[in-house]
């Protein structure tokens, strides 16, 4: 913003908790260190974030170094209300296995899906999907 | 074994051919080698070499003194460098025939009157592949004047101001290009800066040379350490050169070393032995006055290497080993921390004493001072065992000056100079990582602390490196093209804003229109690039580089639209024929747009660049002209009116046009009158010429009116009068009405005596005429002009009696007075 109004730039998100989301759905949090023109991000004392419904669990990870192009977005944490989230956290392992139970989930739905619209004769719902999850 | 021996083995690779050259007889005594094939053998007697040779260094010298103020380095530096390929490369630049502008920062040494750095360049390193080809494209961003890149700061001195920040930068940029002048004129900023920085500094350059004077004056000893950069030959700089200590990791991809050095050379010049002048007695307080600190050095490390038009662009460090595409270096390990030194340059500007340390850690953490790309590598190294120094806690060395980057810029210092500040610099070092070993001891700081404590760790260089290569995304040549929104957004915005300042006392309003109407970037208008000539070289000296490759092959396209329309003799001619009347239009409308990118472009440009533009402006619109006109062919110009789009391009084309060639557009249009209105019953699709049309009568002469009114009587063949024809159509009706305003208009300002009698004459025939028309033209069939004019009743009266006026008295108020609406 600095030196071109109208764009926006990675270099003052430096230094800051940031939470990311990346191409395989993952989020994490960390302190934005480094960047390149790549976007390519370096976080430092990062966490990722497993979320399910309304519970979360956090990983630690120590330091990130992701590459630019799996980066869905990225935003500012806002350090007074982060804090108090709505959502309760739960411990990494009881997170996990919620994760897993909800992948198991989603996978039967995909598989149900695709019966049926065998069934009538269509082809399986092509993989459209955004990215990788 | 033998073969070994023997000069041309072939097994180390000796041709054939080389064998029959050793074993050439060299029997040839008649051969005088001496003779004049080797020597030239037109020379005179008189010519004595010897002679020549000492004026040429003679004007080396007198040169130098002009430019740099001081006996000239040539002189004096003679015994200190091995090569004489420097002297020799003064020479050349007395020689070479000055280009005014040569951007092609390549051989921009070759061609300016600069110097060249000092250290003997590996030029490999400069032109080979390891050089940062990328960094060069930045020259775009900079105006013109653009400086050699590796160019030797002292060079820099001369040059349009290196800008301290990027911002200044960016304002330079637009200011280079001639057209802002935004509120820091860089020179003027850098001025400010320097005062800043080093108050009372002298403004005066110093070369590495002088630096170099300076330490041999004062005969200090550099310690072991640094002994073996400081004194490494010129010609190429191995990281694996460096002394023992030099663990360092900060191995430079041997593109850095030469290149760096000579950058630094200059550069050293503020950055002076000692970059802190608060040293005391440290070391010669003279070297240090920052000159003309090269104003990314003074920023406390804002601006690392200019991204925009730097004019003495980019490096500041050693080039990058790569393009702007890779991250900036390689990064070393830690390990070399305390060592570091000797690689980082010495060469720190000077942290101005009022430039509170960005992070705020004046002197702890000495994260890469904005030098070069190789800084952030060095300061990496540096920064890594430094990290935990810094933050709130960093307590600085009280001789911290040192801001950060000073440690970078050890690297070069070391080079040149090297003893007091290596020792000191290495002594800082010592202590940082001392300070960082203890700081370990302290885990349990403040959570909030220790999060500052790895700020930072991104130095200001490389923000800036990635913003630079940002806004080298951004620019673009074309702004409408690339992102119209977004410049008509900007734009505006600038009228708003001027609109605004106007109104609350409009001082600068010559300024602010500048502004407004050029786009952000500043676009580089460059001649057609020049190669470099040298004088008195024997052929022609290849000065072509990556960037200006030598021409081989003219190649211009012409897009003449295609103008002649071949009438082919079949069926479905008539299909074709109208096809053809529409490509033919939509050439002319190509045609119109190019003009209006010329007006564009023109507008965005400075003074100087405008002119080949408007030539092609010109050309085009004369292009244009005949294309539509086709003088000697009515009816190719009759058909392109008889479809709607070709009318607006002719409305669209006829204010464009120099006033006789539309006056000749016009008066074939009224020629035409009868036909086109004919052709127009029913829809008004004339009427979208009115205006231009208008415009043109307005500023016509009598002469010229009288040709129109020519127009609009009838040929004889006609049944109907044309002009009783035209009345009856708006456009008809307006143009009348115009005709005759401005007759009156004509007859108001020009008195009597300059009136051209005939053509009065002329003029009044036709007035009678057409009130005779007046009168048997049935009011019913009359049509209201677009424009009322009530100078024609005036004009009536002027010229026609009574009897008649009273007649065509009613029909007259169809001119004169306003259309009610009905």
């Amino acid at each position: 913003m600095n030196y071109l109004p109208g764009t926006a730039s990675l270099v003052e998100e430096i230094d800051k908790k940031l939470l990311v989301v990346l191409r395989d759905g993952r989020t994490l949090i960390g302190y934005l260190r480094s960047i390149d023109q790549f976007a390519n991000l370096v976080l430092h004392r990062t966490i990722e974030r497993i979320h399910v419904g309304k519970k979360y669990g956090d990983i630690p990870r120590g330091i990130f170094v992701v590459r630019g192009e799996n980066v869905v977005l990225l935003g500012e944490i806002d350090l007074e209300n982060e804090n108090n989230p709505q959502l309760e956290e739960v411990p990494i392992d009881d997170i996990l296995e919620m994760q897993r139970e909800e992948q198991i989930q989603k996978q039967q739905e995909e598989e149900r899906k695709k019966k049926s619209m065998l069934e009538r004769g269509l082809q399986p719902h092509s993989e459209l999907h955004d990215d990788l999850f | 074994m033998e073969d070994t021996l023997s000069p041309c083995n072939p097994a180390l690779g000796a041709g054939y051919h080389e064998n029959n050259l050793m074993e050439a007889p060299e029997e040839e005594e008649d051969i005088d080698l001496m003779n004049d094939e080797t020597f030239g053998g037109d020379i005179d007697e008189d010519f004595d070499w010897e002679e020549q040779h000492e004026k040429l260094s003679e004007v080396i010298e007198v040169g130098d003194k002009v430019l740099y103020g001081r006996p000239s380095r040539g002189s004096e530096y003679q015994n200190n460098y091995a090569s004489q390929e420097e002297f020799m490369e003064q020479s050349i630049r007395q020689l070479v025939v000055e280009d005014e502008e040569i951007d092609d920062p390549a051989i921009l040494n070759v061609s300016k009157n600069c110097p060249i750095p000092k250290k003997c360049q590996n030029l490999d390193d400069l032109f080979g592949p390891s050089s940062p080809p990328a960094l060069l494209d930045t020259e775009h961003l900079v105006s013109p004047t653009s400086r050699n890149i590796w160019g030797s700061p002292v060079k820099e001195a001369y040059m349009p101001p290196t800008v301290n920040n990027l911002q200044t930068l960016f304002e330079f940029a637009k200011a280079a290009s001639g057209t802002s002048h935004a509120k820091g004129a860089p020179g003027r900023t850098l001025e400010e800066l320097e005062q800043q920085i080093v108050p009372g500094s002298k403004g005066h350059a110093m070369t590495a040379e002088d630096l170099e004077r300076h330490l041999r004056g004062e005969g200090q000893k550099p310690p072991p350490l640094p002994e073996p950069h400081l004194h490494h030959p010129p010609p190429g700089f191995l990281p694996g050169s460096h002394g023992p200590r030099n663990q360092t990791p900060q191995r430079m991809p041997p593109g850095y070393g030469p290149p760096y050095m000579p950058m630094m050379e200059g550069r050293r010049s503020p950055l002076g032995p000692g970059p802190y002048p608060p040293r005391a007695g440290e070391g010669p307080p003279g070297p240090t006055p920052p000159g003309p600190i090269p104003p990314h050095l003074l920023n406390g490390n804002r601006m690392t290497t200019p991204p925009i038009g730097i004019p003495r662009p980019m490096l500041r460090g050693p080039p990058p080993p790569h393009s702007p595409y890779n991250s900036p270096g390689p990064r070393q390990s830690p390990h070399g921390g305390p060592f570091g030194p000797p690689h980082g340059s010495p060469y720190g500007p000077p942290p101005p004493g009022s430039y509170p340390p960005p992070h705020s850690s004046p002197g702890g953490p000495r994260p890469p001072h904005p030098m070069g790309h190789s800084d952030p590598r060095r300061g990496r190294g540096r920064g890594h065992f430094r990290g935990h120094s810094r933050g709130g806690y960093m307590n600085m060395d009280v001789r911290e000056g040192y801001s950060e980057g000073h440690d970078p810029n050890k690297y070069d210092q070391i080079h040149h100079q090297g003893n007091r500040d290596h020792r000191r610099d290495y002594q800082d070092n010592r202590r940082e990582y001392d300070r960082r070993r203890y700081y370990h001891y302290n885990p349990d700081e403040d959570r909030k602390r220790s999060v500052d404590a790895y700020a930072g760790l991104m130095t200001q260089k490389e923000k800036d490196w990635i913003i630079k290569i940002q806004l080298i995304q951004l620019q673009t040549e074309n702004p409408y093209l690339d992102d119209f929104y977004y410049t008509t957004y900007t734009l505006k915005k600038k009228a708003e804003e001027r609109l605004k300042r106007q109104q609350n006392g409009a001082l600068d309003d010559k300024d602010s229109e500048l502004n407004l109407i050029i786009p952000a970037m500043a676009k580089l208008e460059t001649k057609p690039y020049k190669p470099a000539q040298f004088e008195g070289s024997l052929g022609r000296l290849t000065t072509s580089s990556v960037h200006n490759p030598r021409q081989i092959i003219d190649v211009r396209s012409d897009n003449k639209p295609h103008s002649e329309e071949g009438e082919p003799k079949n069926v479905s001619k008539e299909l074709r024929r109208s096809r053809q009347l529409l490509m033919e239009i939509e050439n002319g409308y190509n045609l119109l747009l190019d003009v209006d990118d010329i007006e564009k472009k023109i507008l965005a440009l400075p003074e100087e660049a405008r002119k080949p533009l408007f030539e092609d402006r010109k050309n085009m619109l004369t292009d244009l002209y005949k294309y539509l006109l086709c003088p000697g062919n009515n009816d190719h110009f009759l058909s392109i009116m008889s479809i709607r789009k070709g009318r607006k391009l002719v409305a669209r084309v006829l204010p464009l046009l120099e006033k006789s060639k539309a006056e000749n557009m016009v008066q074939l249009l009224l020629r035409n009158m009868a036909y086109l209105i004919k052709k127009d019953q029913g829809d008004e699709g004339l009427m979208c010429l009115h205006d231009s049309v208008i415009r043109v009568i307005d500023t016509c002469d009598l002469q010229r009116l009288v040709e129109f009114a020519t127009e609009l009587k009838e040929s004889r063949q006609n049944q109907s009068k044309t002009t009783a024809v035209a009345i009856q159509n708006k456009f008809g009706s307006s143009l009348v009405c115009t005709l005759l305003h401005r007759g009156e208009v004509l007859h108001a300002n020009t008195s009597p005596l300059d009136m051209d009698n005939q053509l009065e004459s002329l003029w009044c025939q036709f007035v009678h005429e057409f009130a005779g028309i007046l009168a048997v033209v049935p009011t019913e069939s009359l049509v209201h002009p677009k424009q009322h004019h009530a100078s024609i009743t005036e004009h009536f009266d002027r010229l026609l009696n009574k009897k008649l006026i009273a007649v065509i008295e009613d029909k007259v108020k169809l001119f004169t007075e306003p259309e009610r609406a009905a």
